[in-house]
């Protein structure tokens, strides 16, 4: 059997859901993500509220500055503060972007890795060093993008090597494989398939924004599209149930509007369950 | 230097087109309609963060001055933090060391992010270790202690009173105290450069309320005025009652 760091359905935790979630339980919501990098070194009232949660959810981290494929040296003191902080509150793991976000300084969102097989080793070393930091796998995520500087192979391809090469784990983030199908024309299901099932620690799901036919932008922003949901429901059936969290970050609704769509993780969930996953082609 | 692999520099190039577009090129393999997409969402992203957290100063310089500055800072500030509540800080040393005044800038714009800046300082920073307090102990003999966070600055110009319809404030000299009040709440007090000398000594939590006027008032050449021995005291009381000084140390 697969093991995972949390299990059920779970929602990203956001500064504006404080207040509206007070009263919500892990009956409900099976476990959070917050970005360290909007709370390490927060005290006070929001410090306080946050504390509240950790001590009665299960959480993970979902980073943003990490910025494994940048031209900038990792910054060391940085991750070593994630570390401290996951320590401080009990936090099960540490996924990051499969992006960079900084060149000559931070820029606060994501730009995409030329997928190359230089790019492949240089990325592998840094998440190596990240996990001697850590001292536990990190989780990788694949990423939307708008366009493919550099490209040199497939990204399903990318994004294995990276995984094999380093030895982490992945964050499968099914929205993203479908805005990404779209805007680069792939299949997603043949994307999904070839993912290896025992690398998967936990999905992604959210909402995405049309700007055109042939090109979505990964707000999330909206609720989750039914394509998207019928792909997390293909991903089960090829993977098994894996642990999912719903990410809603503007645009935030009303709390049972947001139940209602952490309850729809959980009824694919449960259409799934006994499936165990592994029914891709393995990596050798 | 040893020469960049290549994927690297098409990273530094999307990366620098992305700041200044205007003066670097996208790459040749990325059309602009999906180049776009990329500098509105990172411009539009950092455009958040500061008026977010500097909302009057935003009102003030107004569009399209603001995202003007806001261009300058994206494009030319080397941003070292990986958080984004200190954004805000990287923006005051862009304000304070690489930013250039143009005609119409008000000349408080340093002084108004500054105080903007010390509202959300004050409301985030964890407290220190804590101090066993007696709420109620006697603020002359014993040990004040003061909340957690609080912070006393002179400003040239009544920040604190400046807003879309008072713009244009004359320069005035404004000690002002913002701290963290016992309800956790962001609290406000406008004082004096003599008062903010009474912040400076009770933070050294060393002496008592009595002692720390009387150092004040040696300090200020008024030995001995009962009259200024009687206002400080006035003004612990005051403090305390605001939460400026919590009681003393247990």
């Amino acid at each position: 059997m697969p093991s995972y760091p949390v299990s059920g359905a779970g929602l990203g935790l956001r500064r504006a859901l404080l207040g509206p979630l007070s009263s919500v339980g892990p009956e409900q919501i099976s476990f959070m993500e917050v970005a360290p990098e909007n709370w390490i070194g927060v005290g006070g009232r929001l410090g306080k509220e946050f504390r509240r949660y950790t001590e009665q959810f299960d959480f993970l981290c979902h980073g943003l500055s990490l910025s494994i494929g940048s031209p900038d040296p990792l910054d060391i003191k940085f991750i070593q503060q994630v570390r401290d902080f996951m320590r401080e509150h009990g936090i099960k793991a540490y996924s990051e972007h499969l992006s960079y976000c900084s060149s000559e300084g931070h820029m606060y969102d994501l730009m995409p890795i030329p997928f190359t097989e230089e790019a492949v080793r240089y990325v592998a070393q840094r998440i190596k060093t990240v996990q001697d930091i850590i001292e536990q796998p990190l989780i990788i995520e694949n990423v939307s993008a708008y366009a493919q500087p550099g490209k040199e192979m497939d990204e399903i391809d990318f994004l294995k090597a990276v995984i094999e090469e380093s030895d982490c784990r992945l964050l499968l983030d099914v929205n993203n494989v479908f805005v990404n199908s779209t805007n680069h024309g792939f299949d997603a299901k043949d994307y999904l398939r070839k993912i290896p099932t025992d690398r998967i620690s936990y999905l992604h799901i959210a909402g995405h924004y049309e700007e055109a036919s042939d090109l979505l932008v990964d707000t999330h922003g909206a609720s989750v599209k039914q394509n998207v949901w019928d792909l997390l429901d293909f991903t089960y059936q090829q993977h098994g149930v894996v642990p999912t969290l719903l990410e809603r970050d503007f645009n935030i609704p009303s709390v049972p509007e947001l139940l209602s769509e952490i309850d729809v993780i959980k009824r694919l969930q449960n259409n799934n369950s006994g499936r165990t996953g592994g029914r891709d082609v393995r990596t050798a | 230097m040893s020469e960049q692999p290549e994927f690297i520099k098409i990273q530094q190039r999307f990366a620098d087109h992305i700041k200044n577009p205007d003066v670097f090129e996208r790459p040749k393999d990325v059309d602009d309609r999906h180049m776009a997409i990329y500098r509105d969402l990172f411009f539009k992203n950092v455009m958040g963060f500061l008026s977010g957290a500097f909302p009057v100063l935003a009102e003030i310089v107004g569009e399209p001055r603001w995202a003007q500055i806001g261009r300058e800072f994206f494009s030319q500030h080397h941003n070292k933090t990986p958080y984004f509540l200190e954004i805000s800080r990287e923006f005051l040393h862009y304000l304070e060391h690489e930013y250039s005044a143009q005609q119409g800038d008000p000349d408080y714009v340093y002084e108004l992010a500054h105080y903007e800046w010390l509202e959300l300082y004050v409301d985030v920073e964890p407290e220190g270790p804590a101090t066993l307090l007696d709420a109620d102990g006697d603020l002359l003999t014993d040990i004040p202690l003061l909340s957690p966070v609080v912070e006393g600055y002179i400003y040239q110009y009544p920040v604190h009173k400046i807003s879309l319809e008072n713009a244009s404030p004359k320069s005035q000299s404004s000690a002002l105290i913002v701290y963290r009040k016992r309800d956790d709440s962001v609290g406000f007090a406008e004082t004096n450069t003599f008062t903010l000398q009474l912040l400076v000594l009770l933070k050294e939590q060393r002496l008592s309320g009595h002692q720390v006027i009387i150092n004040l008032l040696q300090q200020s050449g008024l030995a001995g005025n009962e009259a200024a021995y009687q206002g400080g005291l006035q003004t612990l009381k005051q403090w305390w009652e605001l939460g400026i000084v919590l009681g003393v140390k247990a």
